[in-house]
């Protein structure tokens, strides 16, 4: 076993053989995984949990992070945002470092651990101060984050989310700082768990500083910064803070059950079963039914599937499934492409979208039907909460996962996520992408909660759009200049929209009327949400003038 | 006449400044509206604790280089003491700096908060102290603009450990009676790297430019585990922070620093 990861053991059945599993692993991990002799637990398909943790990546990432504390505010942003579970941050008090400091004799030992802690307003000046007030309070303390060199594949994703803080800047993987890595990792590894007196009820990002967070472990096979990664994450640690490792996940075929099931390394800490595209909201429905009649009311079953599961294939179980009322939480990761199959068109992809089955060629410009919404879909069967949301907008996100896992009933929660390869984008856009998608409309965020009020719009909530009120939103460039952010600023960004653009880099037709798709999904989710739409209004006024001008 | 450290600063602290969507998003769920800067002008923002204000705001009032640069013409080569840059702290709150932040075409103006003023002043580094005889020989290294930069690079987390002081003064001296020039590229690159490799002599931080010429050599295992996705990414695969003109640049650095000290 890799004695330099944080390995996380789940119990395992009785029938199962541990030691068996475990040299596999070593196996594995020493490049010998192909020479060993055929599985009993291969042919039930069946690997324990929390394997992936024994992965070790550190041979592979390139590229690795580097901080600078003194920027960090602990925003965590880094954290919440890794595909691979490979940042986490610490609240360590004084009396644990200097405990921890005292095992090191050289200077510069001690030195590499300080200088990775700071002390922050929100650990360090907001505890001095209520200590100042009531002695008997908990009191400042360090704060710090630390690299997983076993799992960090150096997508650079967490740099882009930490953004204008510049707390972190990738650095070149060498022999000389690889071990500052790895001691600093098991720094991280020794010291006490962040204590509970220091995250925020508040906060929802604080739930990333608990141990039990960490409730997908990495050393998983995705794509470098995969965005279905990180928001599987983000996800589940919401989960264990909300019902502890009571849950259970049923995975529709897809991305998600090959790089989640590379065996024998296994990323969940949870029962997890892989079921086919079409059916595993019907697979939920007997594991719910099974639960609810064996005193397990109170387990929260998640169902996990991509754009071609939910929308195409099992669109169907998926339908049947919310009209059951039974208390399933449904994850889709609409990455608007069969990402694993090769990159099929989805119903769930964009107009004018380069894929297989919609080739960009002379006759025809790429897929040209216009994009279903699986989420308005949704919202129109009888009480099912539907958030649509992206994992960067990181309070919007928890609070649809926190208010799905409240409902007592059906939730959908309908995700952009970033594939790198079918996108034609680099490793670490899925953070940007994801955030331009919901500022350029491609991919608007909102949460719908039956429960909420009697009327549709008091009942759903546009709220984390920019511009709520406009057709589109407006920013500022780097030169001071002011651009309209449409979908086809969006599909500028992205390589399966290239072929759209002239070396002008004006846009084609089709991209206009894909454009003009979103404008029209947008203002249908206004009038849901009852927001009046100026610039439409002034459309509709101007029409209105018009028709009676003529 | 010359604007103090202190004008300097709130003139910084003062220009205007752009939401992001990102910004803005966590401000609306933060303080439960839909407008961002109808939250930055409600009551819910100023009932919030510090740590919160710095959570919603830091990230637009966090200085650089440029705003380290400017303050170095005023900063005398020991930095000012602890005293001082309080006493700096409280000056700029007391004036109540006021900054405009834009988003979607509007703007609001808002007293910089003291939570805010604080960081973005101790992230100047204005305490941090030079040594004399290293400025000194720095000045026959490069000209009058480039020494700005680099004094101030100078005041950074990465030379303020004794050994790494000592290592800065064995560079300027070795460079020096090589007649060796240097820019801020080269110096930005070395502070980047002895942050990172800690090094306590010249002989080791070679060693540590030639592992890294050798890690990018060995690169030759690629960053991609599949060709067929890399096919399909075409020119975007690396992210800009690690691909191809940052690669050259380091390689183009690691071989003039070679050039020069070894």
């Amino acid at each position: 076993m890799s004695a330099r990861a944080k390995i996380y053991t789940e119990p395992a059945p009785q029938w199962y053989d541990v030691k068996r599993a475990r040299e596999i692993i070593q196996a594995y991990n020493t490049g010998q995984g192909s020479s060993q002799v055929a599985d009993a637990f291969v042919a039930q398909s069946a690997v324990l949990a929390g394997t992936g943790s024994h992965r070790d990546f550190s041979y592979i990432a390139p590229d690795l992070p580097e901080l600078t504390a003194e920027n960090c505010v602990a925003c965590m942003e880094c954290v919440q945002n890794c595909p691979d579970a490979a940042i986490w941050g610490k609240v360590v008090t004084p009396t644990a470092l200097d405990a921890e400091l005292s095992h090191f004799a050289a200077e510069d030992d001690r030195s590499l651990i300080q200088r990775q802690l700071v002390k922050t307003t929100k650990f360090w000046k907001t505890y001095e101060k209520r200590k100042a007030d009531d002695p008997t309070a908990a009191g400042g303390a360090w704060f710090g984050i630390f690299i997983d060199p076993t799992k960090c594949k150096g997508c650079g994703e967490c740099v882009l989310a930490c953004g204008e803080h510049n707390a972190l800047r990738m650095i070149k993987k060498t022999r000389d700082n690889l071990p500052h890595y790895f001691s600093l990792w098991d720094f991280y590894k020794k010291v006490p768990e962040t204590p509970s007196e220091y995250i925020s009820a508040k906060l929802k990002v604080d739930i990333m500083l608990r141990d039990g967070a960490n409730q997908y472990v990495g050393g998983a096979g995705s794509c470098m910064g995969c965005g279905e990664a990180s928001v599987i994450r983000q996800l589940l640690a919401m989960t264990y803070e909300k019902v502890g490792s009571r849950y259970g996940v049923v995975a529709a075929t897809g991305c998600n059950t090959v790089y989640g099931s590379t065996y024998p390394y296994n990323p969940y800490r949870a029962p997890w079963i892989n079921s086919l595209f079409e059916n595993a909201p019907t697979v939920a429905m007997g594991i719910r039914a099974f639960w609810d009649q064996t005193d397990r009311r109170d387990h929260a079953l998640w169902v996990f599937g991509g754009d071609g599961a939910m929308l195409d294939i099992g669109f169907q179980a998926l339908s049947r499934m919310l009209v059951s009322g039974m208390n399933i939480k449904v994850l889709i990761m609409d990455t608007q492409v069969y990402s694993n199959t090769g990159g099929q068109t989805s119903t769930g992809s964009f107009v004018g979208q380069e894929a297989k089955m919609s080739i960009h060629g002379t006759a025809v410009h790429g897929k040209q039907e216009l994009r279903k919404e699986i989420g308005n879909i949704c919202m129109m069967h009888p009480r099912v909460f539907v958030a649509q949301t992206v994992g960067p907008l990181t309070s919007h996100f928890y609070k649809s996962v926190e208010q799905a896992i409240n409902f007592d009933g059906p939730a959908v929660i309908n995700v952009f996520t970033t594939c790198q390869p079918e996108h034609q984008v680099a490793d670490d856009k899925a953070y940007d992408q994801a955030l331009l998608a919901v500022e350029s409309r491609a991919f608007p965020v909102f949460i719908y909660n039956p429960d909420a009020g009697p009327t549709i719009a008091s009942r759903m909530s546009l709220q984390g759009n920019p511009s709520s009120k406009r057709d589109w939103h407006r920013r500022k460039t780097r030169d001071g200049n002011e651009e309209v952010v449409d979908f086809i600023t969006f599909a500028r960004s992205e390589g399966r929209f290239s072929k759209h653009f002239d070396k002008d880099g004006q846009a084609s037709v089709t991209l206009h009327h894909s454009m003009q798709d979103r404008l029209n999904n947008w203002r249908v989710l206004q009038q849901l949400a009852g927001v009046e739409n100026s610039d439409f209004r002034a459309e509709i006024d101007a029409q209105r003038i018009h028709d009676v001008a003529g | 006449m010359n604007p103090s450290i202190e004008q300097i600063i709130r003139a910084d602290l003062m220009r205007h400044r752009t939401l992001s969507t990102k910004q803005a998003s966590v401000i609306c769920s933060c303080l439960d509206v839909n407008d961002p800067l109808e939250g930055l002008a409600s009551d819910a923002f100023g009932d919030l604790e510090d740590y919160e204000v710095e959570w919603l705001l830091a990230g637009l009032f966090t200085p650089g280089d440029n705003e380290r640069v400017a303050c170095e013409p005023r900063l005398p080569t020991s930095g000012l003491t602890a005293a001082a840059l309080e006493e700096l702290i409280d000056t700029i709150n007391r004036h109540a700096p006021l900054s405009t932040l834009t988003f979607d075409q509007r703007k609001i103006t808002i007293l910089v908060p003291p939570v805010l003023v604080d960081r973005y002043v101790r992230l100047l580094h204005l305490d941090r102290c030079l040594d004399e005889e290293v400025v000194a020989k720095l000045r026959s290294l490069v000209d009058d603009i480039s020494l700005r930069y680099i004094t101030s690079l100078a005041r950074q987390d990465a030379w303020q450990p004794l050994s790494q002081r000592q290592l800065l003064q064995q560079i300027v001296t070795v460079l020096g009676s090589r007649s060796g020039r240097i820019d801020g590229d080269l110096f930005t690159f070395m502070t980047e790297m002895v942050y990172s490799g800690r090094p306590h002599s010249i002989e080791i931080w070679l060693t540590q430019l030639r592992n890294l010429l050798e890690s990018y050599r060995l690169e030759q295992e690629h960053p991609v585990y599949n060709p067929r996705l890399e096919e399909y990414q075409g020119n975007s695969v690396r992210s800009q922070l690690c691909g191809e003109q940052i690669k050259a640049h380091r390689l183009a650095m690691a071989h003039a620093w070679i050039a020069l000290l070894g």
